[in-house]
This record gives structure tokens, sequence and C-alpha cells, in this order.
């Protein structure tokens, strides 16, 4: 037919580029790490096969640094979306004013990350920020890098604070979309609160509510700039998230071998959870076929 | 009636102290960036005490850092240029077209995007020093495309999903090739999707940092890179011209979501969901 | 609307077969892709020579220092100028980068200005964080890209760079270059810290020194006199000390506490190799440099009761410190002790020392030696003065500029580091941030106020041999982050037992090393 390769003509310049950028450098990685390659050494490359995989899946200390990366997603999960259906319950009758704070609660969502830890920096060190001065009132004596879980509450809120925006104006279409009269007539039946929102609000943002937390864990997962700027990876190595971990081995430690490795776990998990979540989202429009 | 105003009162008090909180942290660098390091580093209140404009002068240019900004205007419009040139195709044949592959090509696509790109540092570096354009401004608008493509392609297929297809199915009776209807029908017709998506794409370039560590180099050092310069010195941190720095960064965000602010409003960018 | 569906279906049917034609092209792409990638590759490792003059075996560098070279100057019939010997180079842009340091704005204000005018060289100087510094050079000297003209190559990472073979010999350069080098220039009145940057064989310089600062004990006259006591001179007496401020110090307004370091991230474990470690006894990080190993066993002294020591007495003092040091960064209890919170550091950068009493004149800090076990004090002076890294009292801290080998404009970034190194702006260094590098600057300033005040001039020349620079490991950022940073988090935030700690951290740098040949 005329027309039978226009559709790939179309295609060809993303995926090819992207099979650039995307596909092609992962070989040399595939090569990297099977070598011990330090630049800061002049001991030149040595092939040492699986090692630099043997060395990362038995430092007791990786499991630990996946492990948090995974707690602070189910942390961050668990507090944003009820905070943001929360959020996005109190919006959904009209009222004067709402477009305005729509537009002022979706400010946060447009900063860099690399912004917002810096905001939060400011935020909360002692030498600069109100908030220990706050809690100062409370008697509370208070520094975020004073252990990790503070340094892990305060990442857990600036968290809350960048992405809550997201999640409300995310459901807020649906949410809306309810008829008001199937709500008031629940309520004349004689539904309670949580019921009405088992049964009427909880089907209706399903599919939105599915990707909204596939795309949250994935984010958090690589969650760096904010983290990076807050504490590094402190205080010590325990907010060591995994990207920090691998930026941390490229750039000081400058181990291509061990950070190729890494890299090719962290891809393959990354893929992995990408098909798991997209298994469950089933309905979930990405998977259409036609 | 007693019940419904206690619950609009809740309501409007509890909205109050959301945006308070998320206002504030912004406020509070706002704040800061007009005062004096002696200002920020002793104990300042919480009601502006300065209004020094020399903060932002010095910065952006007695440092001649308006040089960066351009950096990262380039970069980001580049890039934008480029992900919505080679995307617009791409969503009208994967939203138009039966494509075998489809499933397993939106799959690729979902993990480009979701990928840490700190994962990518690596191999990108590696890419861009071998072809020697590590530290161009070319590196930085086509390593952005690996996040950005994904993106522009869901947000444009459901845009180009919105239009009715017999729209498409009467040009091509017509006799108009697939070409022809992506320029002459579905373009016009998706101009506020386009121009939303591009919006969105060219603040994720804007806002990037990951890929500069190891891409933008001293002629196309970005603005990202030059705020996280002056929060990570070692010795001194200078708190002002963090502030000012990060308000710097913050300001064509605030202007791009005033503009979209009908499309965040009407859910366009999260409708799509 | 039949007939078009049909259209439509065939047009499916057909879109398959088209498909799976652009399969193949796609893959054909791909597998070529792949193939040029790797070859690619191969291509380019193997390209990236090790240039080097010096030994690139790897075996540990020896200690003792050779003799200093014969001085690269050679008198010039007509009277020589950097105007002159510039004047081939004029208009060529160099570009530069560096750690913003107090001494490196300092130079960029007062020094940098002059030489462009003198000589019409443009210099781009870019000053950024230690972190993006680092990986810019490497990026840039890794692939030879010539990017930079002049580095700034702290005392700790030279010896990665020459192993590597990334520098120019400076030495060599003058030698070939006769018309470029400054009479005045005389190596030989670098201070000791100038032997950091040489090759320890050949005693050729890879980077002249801008910046040279000791680390050692700095403290508040003024809360010294209130209280009416002296410098201590041993560890013991300091921990005492301390605690006698802390005591003190309750419920003033403002509060004064006993003590103050730098805990905030990396900056942690460089307080222990170049401060506490030292102090106890313990040099070149614990790794003996003969044997390249850092256990007990093996012969070195990372996992000893001297190292336990040095944490007891970390401990000690932590007690009585300020509740925000852990965010203390290098400079952080220098800012402490300017506002009054501390009155003492055992282990200070002179350098934030100095920026510190440039900012407020009126503040009165004087240095002394650092307080010491008093078998190092025994042992320092036991040893042959050249021999610093047998034994010493903390960290000779500092860096210089080298010329990358991949510059460009090698003669115009050589006259541009002589410009920067010379004595005219060491003076600059010295007086603005308490980094003189050359004798002569600093017999010069002996009778100044400044060291009046602060007696840190003649604390450099009488005892400034007594410190010593980072140990040559080449690969000391590895060990730093990897190892270092790691297990003396851990052992500050007790999550391990002090002993166990150094156990666990000496066997893994033994296992490093060894990986690596040594």
């Amino acid at each position: 037919m005329k027309y039978k390769f226009t559709p790939l003509f179309f295609l060809l310049p993303s995926i090819s580029l992207l099979i650039i950028i995307g596909i092609i450098p992962l070989f040399p990685i595939l090569w990297e790490a099977l070598y011990l390659h330090i630049v800061a050494t002049p001991v030149p490359p040595t092939f040492i096969g699986l090692d630099n995989f043997r060395n990362i899946v038995t430092d007791p200390d990786t499991g630990y640094y996946f492990g948090i990366t995974f707690l602070l997603a189910a942390l961050v999960l668990l507090t944003e979306i009820p905070l943001g259906l929360g959020v996005a319950l109190l919006l959904v009758r009209k009222f004067r004013g709402r477009e305005i704070f729509q537009t002022f609660f979706a400010l946060p969502l447009g900063i860099a990350p690399i912004a917002v830890g810096c905001i939060w920096v400011l935020v909360l060190r002692p030498e600069v920020g109100p908030l220990t001065r706050l809690l100062a009132f409370i008697g509370m004596e208070f520094n975020y890098m004073a252990s990790f879980w503070t340094a892990f509450i305060a990442i857990l809120i600036m968290n809350i604070w960048r992405w809550t925006p997201f999640i409300t104006l995310a459901l807020l279409p649906a949410l809306v979309s309810i008829p008001p009269d199937i709500v008031e007539s629940s309520r004349i039946d004689g539904a309670t609160f949580v019921k009405t929102l088992r049964h009427i609000i909880l089907p209706t943002i399903k599919t939105p509510i599915l990707t909204i937390i596939f795309i949250r864990l994935m984010d958090t997962l690589s969650i760096f700039d904010e983290v990076w700027i807050l504490t590094g990876g402190g205080p010590g190595w325990s907010t060591r998230f995994i990207s920090i971990d691998i930026v941390r081995r490229v750039i000081f430690e400058t181990d291509y071998g061990f950070s190729s490795a890494l890299t090719l776990i962290v891809l393959y998990i990354t893929i992995s959870i990408c098909w798991l979540m997209l298994t469950i989202i089933k309905g979930g429009k990405l998977v259409e076929e036609s | 009636m007693k019940k419904a105003t206690l619950i609009s009162i809740f309501t409007f008090a509890a909205l109050v102290i959301i945006l308070l909180f998320e206002m504030f942290p912004v406020y509070w660098v706002v704040v800061s960036s007009f005062r004096t390091r002696a200002e920020i580093v002793g104990m300042a209140p919480l009601y502006p005490t300065s209004f020094r404009i020399e903060n932002f002068y010095d910065v952006f240019i007695k440092w001649k850092y308006y040089e960066y900004v351009i950096n990262s205007l380039l970069v980001a419009t580049g890039n934008t240029l480029l992900v919505i040139l080679i995307t617009l195709p791409a969503a009208y044949a994967l939203a138009r077209f039966r494509i075998r592959s489809r499933r397993h090509l939106s799959f690729w696509f979902l993990t480009n995007r979701m990928s840490p790109p700190a994962a990518f540092l690596l191999p990108l570096y590696l890419l861009f020093s071998f072809f020697r354009l590590s530290g161009s401004y070319l590196s930085l608008i086509i390593a952005y495309a690996l996040f950005n493509i994904p993106l522009s392609i869901w947000m444009l297929m459901a845009t180009i999903e919105s239009i009715p297809r017999e729209i498409d199915e009467a040009a091509m009776l017509d006799g108009l090739s697939p070409f022809g209807i992506l320029r002459r029908i579905i373009i016009p017709l998706s101009k506020s999707g386009i121009v939303g998506t591009s919006l969105l794409v060219w603040l994720f370039a804007w806002n990037h940092y990951v890929f500069g560590i190891i891409l933008s180099g001293p002629a196309t050092k970005l603005m990202t890179m030059a705020l996280g310069d002056f929060a990570l010195t070692t010795v001194g941190i200078e708190w002002e011209y963090v502030a000012t720095m990060t308000v710097g960064t913050i300001i064509p965000v605030f202007i791009v979501l005033f503009i979209i602010r009908r499309a965040i409003v009407s859910g366009f960018a999260f409708g799509k969901i | 609307m039949n007939n078009s569906k049909k259209k439509m279906i065939k047009r499916e049917i057909s879109r398959r077969e088209a498909l799976s034609t652009g399969a193949k092209i796609a893959t054909g792409a791909v597998v070529a892709g792949v193939a040029a990638g790797v070859v690619g590759y191969l291509a380019g490792t193997a390209v990236a020579p090790v240039r080097t003059e010096t030994v690139t075996e790897v075996k540990p560098i020896t200690v003792t220092v050779a003799a200093t070279p014969t001085t690269t100057v050679t008198p010039t019939p007509t009277v020589w100028s950097y105007k002159e010997a510039a004047r081939p180079y004029r208009g060529t842009t160099i570009r530069v980068v560096t750690e913003n340091t107090p001494p490196a704005v300092f130079l960029k204000e007062e020094v940098v200005p002059k030489f462009e005018e003198e000589t019409g060289i443009r210099v781009e100087w870019e000053a950024v964080s230690w972190g993006d510094m680092y990986a810019k050079e490497i990026t840039d000297l890794e692939a030879g890209t010539g990017v930079y003209d002049a580095i700034y190559v702290e005392q700790d990472i030279i010896y990665t760079y020459m192993g590597r073979g990334w520098l120019t010999d400076l030495t060599l350069f003058g030698e070939r270059n006769r018309a470029l080098v400054d009479p005045n220039f005389d190596v030989n009145d670098f201070t000791a810290f100038g032997d950091a940057f040489k090759d320890p064989i050949t005693g050729h310089y890879y980077g002249y020194p801008y910046e040279a600062f000791l680390k050692t004990y700095w403290y508040r006259e003024d809360y010294y006199e209130q209280l009416g006591v002296k410098p201590a001179e041993t560890m013991d007496e300091f921990v005492e000390l301390s605690r006698k401020f802390y005591e003190w110090g309750r419920g003033k307004t403002p509060e004064v506490y006993g003590c103050g370091f730098q805990m905030i991230g990396i900056t942690l474990p460089y307080l222990f190799v170049e401060g506490f470690f030292p102090a106890h006894g313990v040099y070149t990080w614990g790794i003996n440099l003969n044997t390249m190993r850092a256990s007990v066993e093996k012969g070195g002294t990372l996992n000893s009761d001297r190292a336990v020591k040095a944490f007891e007495n970390f401990f000690k003092l932590l007690e009585v410190a300020p509740p925000e040091t852990p965010t203390f960064s290098w400079g952080g209890n220098v800012d402490a002790m300017a506002a009054g919170r501390t009155p003492h550091g055992p282990f200070e950068y002179s350098e934030a020392a100095g920026a510190a009493i440039q900012r407020d004149p009126a503040l009165r800090l004087r240095a002394a030696l650092p307080p010491l076990l008093p078998e190092v004090k025994k042992e320092v002076l036991a040893r042959p003065k050249a021999d610093y890294w047998k034994a010493y009292v903390n960290y000779y801290d500092g860096g210089a500029f080298s010329i990358p080998y991949s510059s460009r404009n090698k003669e115009a970034a050589f006259l541009f580091v002589q410009y920067m190194t010379r004595k005219e702006a060491s003076r600059v260094t010295a007086i603005k941030a308490f980094a003189p590098t050359r004798k002569s600057v600093i017999e010069e300033l002996l009778p100044s106020d400044l060291n009046k005040k602060t007696g840190y001039f003649t604390l450099i020349k009488e005892y400034d041999w007594m410190y010593g620079p980072a140990p040559p490991f080449r690969e000391h950022k590895l060990l730093i982050e990897r190892f270092y940073d790691k297990w003396i988090h851990k052992i500050v935030a007790k999550e391990v037992g002090v002993k166990e700690g150094l156990d666990a951290l000496a066997k893994e740098i033994d296992e490093m090393l060894e990986a690596l040949g040594y």
C-alpha cells in the first residue's frame, strides 16, 4: 500500500535517538563492568570477570542503600497519596478563589529539584533557617543532620512539600467528574464518609491513582538533586540513596568498573519494576492493544 | 445548616494552612535573596528586613551569570525544539496506526523515562567523550531527550487521541497522505496540546541537573550547575547568593506556570493520566 | 464507509509487513551501532597512553626527597620582563580552573588583572566548588581534551595526576624554553611545602605552590587571657583545657563551649587523617608506605592503640562541643571561634583563620603547635628534617598551579603559573589568606603586626618542617571516599566500636590495595 512505511518513518527519528543515547552506551558499560577500572590510579584496566557484581551483591551496605531508597519510596507513597487525595477532596466543590489556590498550589511543581534542595537548606539549616528557631520555642532542639532519622524525615517532608500538589491536581479531574447527585443520594441513603470513599470515590480514581503511584514510585527511587544538596548522603552515609551512591562512585571514587556494574543492576531493577507495575495497571492505556 | 458551615470553615482553614505550608519556603527564599549574609546568618526575623537588589546585580551582572542563564535557555529551547519535532510524527503514528510492536515500544519508552538519570551518567559520559562532544551544547540537548521524548510522546498521543478519527478518515478519503494529515489537520487541531507539552518539556530541561555534572563544560555551564556550585561550597557558603541564584532559577518557572495556569486548573497536564 | 474500512484493514495488514521490514532495519542499525560502539571503545582505551617521564610501575613512591634540582634560571642578556616574554602570545586566552578558596579569591582580585595587563594574555578564571573542580579536571585530563591550560592541584592529588602522566614537567619545560623563565623566580625560595610538588626521584617540579598553610592549633587569645591559661602542649592538657572552658562558658551569653571540629560529610575523615591521627602518632593515614598496608599485622598503624586513643580523645572533646558541630564544614569551627562560641580548635586550617581575621581585624586569634601525644613530639624531633612522613605533627595543606599535559597553550600558561606563584603574588596570599609559599615572604612578614598578633609566621618559619603534606597515594580520593569516609562516620555515630571499626577499615583498605597490585 502507498503508506506502508510512513508510520515507521514517523517513528524512526525518536527511536533512533533513543537507541543512540539509551542503548548503545550500555555496551561499553557492559564491558567496563567486567573490569577493575579506576581512573585515578595508573593501574591499567584489568579484567576481573564478575567480581564487581560479586562485590556489590555481597557488600552488606549495598542492601542498606537499596533498602533506604525503597523505604523512602514506601513512606512517600503512604503519606503523599492520602494527603494529596485529602486536599483534592477539599477542592472538589467550586468555591471562590479555587483557581487562585490551584495556581499557587502548583508552584512547587515547577521548581527545579536542585532548587528545592537549596530552598530547604535555607529553611532547615540551624544557622540560617527559621525552623530551628521556631521549634526552639517549643523546646525542641532540632538539627536535621543530627541523625539518620532526622535527615530522613527532613527529606520526606521536602518530598511531600514538593509533590503533594502533583497528586492533588492529578486526581482533581477524576474527582470533579463524579456527579454530585450520586454523592448526594448516597448520603441520603445514610452512607458515611468512609463508605462514600470506598464505594464511589476510590473506584473512580483507581486508574489515575495507580498511574500516580507508579510515577511517584519511580521518581522517588531515582531521587538525587534535592538530597545531594540537603544532606549529600549524610550524616555519614546514612542517606546515601542509590542515585547518590552511583554519582559519588563515578565522580569521586572514579571507579568506572564498579559504577558500571551498579548501573546495570539499577537499570535491571528499574525495568523489572516497570514491568511489574504495568502488569498491575492492566487497564492502563500504555498497554492498550487496539 | 450548622454542620455545613462548620465544614466550610474547616475546609477554608485547612486550605489556608496547606497553602501557607507550600508557600512559606518559597517566601523565605525570596526574602533571603534580598538580605545581606550577616542578616541571614544572624537569626533574621520572618518578615522582610532588606531589599538589596545588589545581590541580584552582583550575581547576574557583575559576575556575568547571565551567561549561564543564556546557556540554560539555549539548551532547554534546543532540546524542546528537537523533542517536539521528532515526537509529533511519532505520537501521531502511535496514536493512529496499528503498529505491531506498539506494546513493546511503549514499554521501552517507559523505561527510558523511569530510569534514574544517575544511572545514565557514566554511559552518556562515555558516549559523548568518545565523540569528543563532552561539554558542548549538543551533548546536553541530545542527552535530555532521554527522558523528554517519552514524556512528549505520551502527552502528544493523548492530545491526538482526543481528535476524532473521522476527521482523519475524511481527509484520507480526500487523498491526503499521512504526512499531509499530520500537517494540515492534526497539528492545527492540537495547538494547545503541543504548546502545553512543549512548555512541560522545556521546564524539565531547564530544571535538570544530573546530566550537567558530566556534560556541562566551562563554555556551556548551566544555571543549575552554577546554583549547585554556590550551595556546595566547602568553605564559607554565601547564603545570600544561594538564595539569589535559587530565585533566578525559579523565576522562568513561575512565568511558565502562570501562562499555563488555565491548563493547570482545567487539569490538562494531569487529566491525561 | 465500508470501502474505506476495507482500505484501512488492508493498510493494517500491510502495516505488519512494513513493520517487520522496519524491525529488520532497526535491528541492523542496532547491531551496526553495537559493533561501532565496542570497536570505538576499544580503540578509545588503546589510544590513551600513559605519558609519563617518570616511573610508571606500581610501586610506592619512596619517601625521601631528592636533592633540589639546579635552578632553571639562566641570566638572559637583555632585561627580562613578562611583557616581553609574552609578546608572541599576546591575545591568547588561557583557561584556568581552581577551587574557590580564600587565596584563590584574592589572587583573582589582585594578581590576575595585573597579569592580563602586563602580558596581554586573557585569563578565563573558573573558581568552583571542590567536587566540581575535581570532576572537571579528571574529565579533561583523562580525555586529553586540553580544555584547561592551568589547573589547581592540591598536594594530596598531585601524586594521582603525576602517576597518570597528566602534568607537564615544569622544570624541564623551563630548561627547554629559556626565554619564558622569569629570572627572579627562585624555586629554592619555596618553603618545605614546595617539595610536595616534586617528583621524588628526579626532583623536577610538576606544580608551583600558590597557597600553603598549616593545619594547626588556633585559639582565642582573649578567652585564654580571661581564664589565665596558656596553650596546651599535650593532648591530655588540651582535653582538660577544653573541659575547663566548657564549665566556664556555661550560662554565659553567648554560651561558650569547649571545642569544635569539622565534621560534616567528607570533612570528618579528613579531620582524622590530617589532624587526629598524626597528633597521636598514626602517620601517613595509618598506611605503611613501604608495605602499603594499613593493618597492624602487615606493618600499618591504622588499627593500632594509638589510633584508638585518637578516637577516645575525639569523643572526649565531642562531649564539650556545641550541638551544631556535626554540621561544621572545613572552616566551621573557625567561624564558631570568630563568633565566640568556641575558644579554640586543635587542628584548624590556617587559611580559614586568616580569612576570619581579614573579615574582622579586631579578632584575636593566635596559632601554636598542635597538642600532641608526648611520644609524637619525641619522634618528630628525632627524624631528619626532610623526612617528614616518618613523623609529623599535623597537615601541611595547600595547592599549586600545574599545567596539564594536554594544554595547547603551555607557553602562555607557563608565564601565568610563574606570575601567580612568584614573590609578589605570594605576598598577597600570605597577608590576605595566611597561605605564604616563600621563605622570603615569611621573613618579610616576621616583624609585621599580623605576626605579632597571631604568631603564625614565626610558627611557619621555625616549625613548618614538622608538618607533613599528604602521603603519596595515587588513589587517595578512592581510599578516602570509599573507606575512610564510611568507617569513620560509622565509628563516630557509634554504630560500631572503635577497635572493630578500625579493624574493618584496615582490612578493606588492604584488600583494595592488594587488588590494585601493591
